[in-house]
């Protein structure tokens, strides 16, 4: 089995973070993960994305003609990257951000992040609602694995945000969970 | 938890930093410029220097000077920036001055473009600089790879007084994957080296000139028999050959693992494929191509991210005729996906089996 993956947004977004932490429990349950950040050229608020790879196998180019999984933190993000998408995958979708709903586009799925993070206790978290989402999505790593992440990168820094933070992971799988029971 | 998750250039800089690594002088070129960024951090941890010079030759020339005291010593660079270096590094072959160099290819010629590209084969296996000398050429595959070198090419480079390069590309450097980082070594002792500047108090004086003596057949005889040494004791490769191959996959580098991912999806659809990977390029891994049974293997494929194919011409001399050779060449400065190489292989394969040898 193996898993590509796009995440990307606006700089600040916690693009390199999602990824960052989804590689983290990846490669924690020994899975084989390559992470390639591109935001080499562009500027502050300008957009960054990074390539997630994860794989039971050996992982061959870093280049990726289309994913499994792509999430779009805004607009831009959606129309540059639509048709990178592999037919049959999903396209998470920040519903602040990117107007797009099922009904436009039956590969979307709106996660309201903002509301979420919100409700978990902070906007700062709306991220972490995000890496919920994709980690529910591409199923290739444990839960536990992913809280384990969050725990060790972010609860280390910010231990009074550990609550928070781990209230939005659950809030985004439940998006996800809720979505696919539907279907 | 015993693994990292490091970005190549870092993992690579401090996979250097714990073979004992004390000197590095670089200067900034995309897409290599954490190595030295991250260096300037972290040799003054280690009581080592960081020195950014006002170019890539005054770089190669401070290596010069902390090699020739004895001191492992490194540098790095892409492809245009070791073009500038070349000379330095004719200097450090004829004087025998041991240095690491890291070659981040990028695409090409020229100014070229920043991403990752492997057009520079030729210029660090064959022509490294001036004078027709070799260097010794390491060709890892994933950042694992990289840091497991690093330590031996200090070794290798120390033991033959002699540069050694670290073939890599842009792709290499800025990926990031789970790495297990070597031990740190101790830093060697500069008395081992009978031959370097520690200060001659009590001693004769000892001179490292990038001049050949008075007869000039004995540095031609040492290095004939140096470079003939290596292909008998240094080869390094990745054989993936079962008896049955009737393909050859070879490639090394970026294409090497992307190669490799492309020759495990077509065994699995019942090809019977095989895959040579050079982990060394200089000493050329020849004994592994000379032993293909030409009665079951009829065609030998190489990838390369160049075009025109470099590598390839190594191996037709190693195969002398006697296997048909095709290469899959994609331009350098593009980085192939998977189905980009699968479908250039097996576009290779049927093209092969349709018009015949």
């Amino acid at each position: 089995m193996e898993h590509k993956i796009l995440i990307a947004g606006f700089g600040g977004q916690g693009v390199l973070l999602m990824g960052q932490l989804l590689c983290y429990g990846a490669f924690a349950e020994r899975k084989k993960v390559l992470m390639l950040p591109s935001y080499g050229g562009q500027q502050r608020g300008g957009t960054s994305n990074c390539t997630v790879i994860i794989s039971d196998e050996d992982i061959g180019s870093p280049s990726v003609r289309h994913y499994d999984t792509i999430v779009a933190m805004n607009e831009p993000s959606y129309k540059l990257f639509r048709k990178s998408l592999k037919s049959g995958g999903h396209i998470l979708v920040n519903s602040s951000l990117v107007k797009v709903t099922r009904a436009m586009d039956e590969n979307a799925v709106s996660v309201p992040i903002s509301e979420l993070s919100r409700e978990a206790g902070s906007e700062k978290t709306a991220n972490i609602v995000m890496l919920g989402a994709l980690a529910a999505e591409c199923g290739m790593v444990g839960k536990a694995f992913v809280q384990e992440a969050v725990k060790q990168l972010l609860g280390r820094k910010k231990p009074d945000m550990l609550g928070c933070n781990l209230d939005a992971l659950d809030a985004g799988y439940s998006v996800i969970e809720k979505t696919h029971g539907k279907e | 938890m015993d693994f990292e998750f490091l970005e190549g250039c870092e993992a690579i800089a401090e996979a250097a930093v714990r073979a004992g690594c004390r000197f590095f002088a670089g200067y900034p070129i995309t897409p290599q410029t954490e190595v030295p960024e991250y260096m300037s951090r972290r040799m003054p941890e280690v009581g080592g220097i960081f020195l950014q010079g006002e170019s890539e030759i005054a770089a190669i020339n401070m290596v010069y000077g902390a090699g020739a005291s004895g001191v492992y010593a490194m540098t790095s660079s892409s492809s245009i920036g070791i073009a500038l270096k070349t000379e330095g590094i004719s200097y450090l072959a004829a004087a025998r001055i041991p240095a690491v160099i890291l070659n981040f290819q990028r695409g090409g010629p020229g100014i070229g473009n920043i991403t990752a590209s492997q057009s520079d084969y030729w210029q660090c296996v064959k022509g490294p600089g001036s004078g027709g000398h070799r260097c010794m050429v390491f060709s890892p595959s994933t950042i694992q790879e990289c840091v497991d070198i690093m330590g031996m090419a200090f070794e290798k480079a120390f033991r033959d007084r002699n540069p050694v390069f670290v073939l890599l590309d842009g792709s290499i450097g800025n990926i990031k994957e789970p790495v297990k980082l070597p031990d740190m070594k101790p830093v060697p002792d500069k008395d081992a080296f009978d031959w370097c500047l520690s200060g001659c108090e009590g001693r004769a004086p000892r001179q490292l000139l990038p001049i050949l003596p008075e007869d000039p057949s004995k540095f031609a005889e040492h290095a004939t028999e140096m470079y003939a040494r290596w292909q008998k004791e240094d080869v390094l490769v990745a054989e993936d050959l079962p008896d049955d191959a009737e393909v050859i996959v070879t490639a090394y580098g970026t294409a090497g693992r992307i190669a490799g991912a492309c020759v495990k999806r077509l065994r699995k659809e019942g090809l019977k494929i095989g895959m040579i990977r050079p982990l060394t390029v200089s000493p050329f891994p020849i004994a592994s191509f000379r032993k293909l049974d030409a009665g079951s293997t009829r065609l030998i494929i190489d990838v390369e991210m160049a075009k025109p194919a470099q590598m390839v011409e190594d191996v037709r001399l190693a195969v002398n005729g006697r296997i048909r050779v095709e290469a899959l060449e994609i331009p350098g400065g593009i980085i192939p996906t998977d189905e980009d190489v699968y479908e250039g292989i097996t576009g290779i394969i049927k093209g092969v089996n349709e018009n015949g040898a």
